[in-house]
């Protein structure tokens, strides 16, 4: 997989319907399955009980975000601080509700609650095969 | 050149001046900084090295299994074989990062 690493420092403040919350225990299954499916769908190689352990672990620490549209409809974690700036991944919308920018909106939103929180910069990778997630960072 | 493997802490003593570029290094940086807070279980230890020529760090490296090993150097600035010198021995090294030209652009999301 070749990827592409992006630093930002704003975040463009145009929503879809929804609002970004973090995820908690009750969400914490549905969080298990999605990290699951985005690990396969990007092709990594974590054991699925390893990806599971850690999609508890950050819910638990409240690193998982969810964009609620009625439902939970996307997620994001927020990982690896640094000194100055933090990183955005596992941003995952299930197949039949992509296309209506609830992904956008949960990045959008995630990036300026961590832009609030007093980060200077987040950063995320992205597939450089992948124009829909590419897209949504331009 | 010698190489030598640390554990968490020690790795950002001497390897955080080589990673200063912190957006380009966050992958490095976070992890590490993660690995000397929260240690990994010992069925599933990180490698963290450098490789040290005549000028210091000249090479740093951080794997966490199953991942890719991710190795940054600032090739431009040293005379180390960076991951796309030419040559009949070139190898391909997944996760091998250096610096572009021009550095990062930011971006607005």
């Amino acid at each position: 997989m070749h990827v592409r690493v992006c630093e930002l420092h704003v975040a463009h403040l145009r929503y879809g319907p929804g609002y970004l919350r973090p995820a908690g225990a009750a969400d914490a299954e549905l969080v298990v399955r999605w990290a699951l499916a985005f690990t396969s769908g990007c092709g990594l190689r974590d054991r699925p009980e390893q990806v599971a352990e850690g999609a508890r672990r950050r819910v638990a620490i409240g690193d998982i975000f969810l964009w609620d549209d009625g439902r939970p409809v996307s997620m994001a974690a927020r990982t690896r601080p640094t000194r100055h700036g933090i990183s955005v991944g596992h941003v995952y919308t299930p197949p039949e509700l992509r296309g209506r920018g609830y992904a956008t909106a949960c990045v959008a939103a995630l990036s300026q609650h961590l832009l609030d929180s007093g980060y200077g910069f987040w950063t995320l990778f992205t597939d450089l095969a992948n124009p829909t997630s590419n897209h949504i960072y331009q | 050149m010698p190489i030598t493997a640390y554990p968490a802490a020690a790795f950002l003593r001497d390897v955080q001046a080589l990673l200063e570029r912190e957006a380009a290094n966050n992958l490095m940086l976070g992890l590490a900084l993660r690995l000397a807070q929260l240690p990994a279980p010992a069925e599933n230890l990180p490698y963290l090295a450098a490789v040290h020529d005549d000028e210091g760090i000249a090479i740093a490296a951080l794997m966490t299994w199953p991942h890719n090993l991710a190795v940054y150097s600032d090739w431009s600035a040293r005379r180390v074989a960076g991951p796309s010198a030419a040559g009949p021995a070139r190898a391909r090294f997944p996760g091998a990062r250096r610096p572009r030209a021009g550095g990062l652009r930011p971006r607005l999301c």
